[in-house]
């Protein structure tokens, strides 16, 4: 019996907190009612008022700047880490072309020995020099352009 | 459409200005919950900004299965509520023995009962009641009276049950009714 009496007396007093929430709602007057009611409506006001601080006007810019500068770090940053990767897998591959030549390369050296009197021809070394500064050239003009 | 889905995937889609579109929106939700939880108004600042980070991060994985605005608000209350583990604040007083009359003491030692009762006054001493109460309680009674959630949309920014929701907002008003009779003197 006592705890049916609680549970009844929790229902009336929750009811008594619905209905001071829904009057303060829809702005309803009030006036010579319940005590207890008058008091959650008070209570409901306060609630329903807006907190003192908020958040900056701007705050949703600020969240986008942020946004947009933490995306361009880190393109940035994966940008260096594939130069470093590249760097590396061509430092790679030219110590294994060394090695294999030491190793296995002997046999090629001596087979490649009579183009290599060509080295010798100053006009190799100019055409050479002329396809480099061509292309120097053509770089730059870009560059500018 | 839904105003929930074509927000979302305006944003999913990078159409300029739909993010901030969407900050502007729920700004406010994520700063009641956040404040309310940690009351100090820099770190709440700070706090809403990684929500709003981690929103930008984790939208496409956003399947509408809760309006947006309950999914923004469950990321700022587990955002909120790691800042208060990492504090070591409690979330929610322990819990009370089941027996009512224990729901209606404990707030009013804080506060100068002999005082005058003017309006004014009285919302003041509603306010500093309202902020002498646990961050969850505290976060419940704004989302269902200040931003108007249901319970079963706190339920999801909480993941608590409806049941505890419930409790929660009646041991709060009651507690704080109690606090404003006793302030004015009336017998409950």
């Amino acid at each position: 019996m006592n705890t049916e009496n609680r549970r009844a007396s929790i229902e009336r007093e929750w009811a008594l907190q619905e209905r001071a929430l829904d009057e303060e709602r829809r702005r309803l007057p009030s006036a010579g009612e319940d005590a207890r009611l008058l008091r959650y409506r008070q209570l409901s006001r306060t609630l329903r008022q807006p907190l003192e601080q908020a958040l900056p006007a701007d705050f949703a810019s600020q969240v986008v700047q942020r946004i947009e500068a933490d995306a361009t770090a880190a393109e940035v940053r994966d940008r260096r880490f594939e130069r470093g990767m590249i760097g590396a897998l061509v430092a790679v591959f030219g110590l294994a072309i060394g090695a294999a030549i030491a190793i296995i390369g002997t046999g090629w050296l001596e087979a490649l020995a009579p183009y290599a009197r060509l080295l010798s021809n100053p006009w190799l070394f100019a055409l050479l020099a002329c396809v480099g500064v061509s292309r120097l050239f053509e770089g730059w003009h870009g560059h500018t352009r | 459409m839904n105003p929930d889905r074509a927000l979302v995937e305006a944003v999913l889609a990078r159409e300029r200005g739909a993010f901030e579109r969407l900050v502007r929106e729920y700004q406010g939700l994520c700063w009641h919950i956040i404040q309310r939880m940690v009351r100090h108004p820099e770190d709440a600042r700070e706090l809403c900004q990684e929500t709003f980070l981690r929103v930008h991060q984790s939208l496409h994985q956003y399947r509408y299965e809760s309006a947006l605005k309950s999914w923004i608000g469950r990321v700022a209350y587990s955002i909120a509520l790691r800042h208060l583990e990492k504090q070591r604040i409690p979330l929610a007083e322990p819990a009370a023995d089941e027996d009512e009359t224990s729901l209606l003491e404990g707030v009013g030692d804080e506060f100068d009962l002999e005082a005058a009762c003017a309006d004014a006054e009285e919302a003041n001493h509603l306010h500093a009641a309202i902020e002498s109460l646990p961050p969850l309680q505290r976060t419940v009674l704004t989302l269902y009276h200040l931003e108007e959630a249901s319970i079963a949309d706190i339920a999801q920014i909480t993941g608590l049950a409806d049941g505890t929701i419930k409790s929660h907002l009646f041991r709060s008003r009651l507690r704080l009714r109690q606090a404003l009779e006793d302030r004015l003197g009336v017998a409950a």
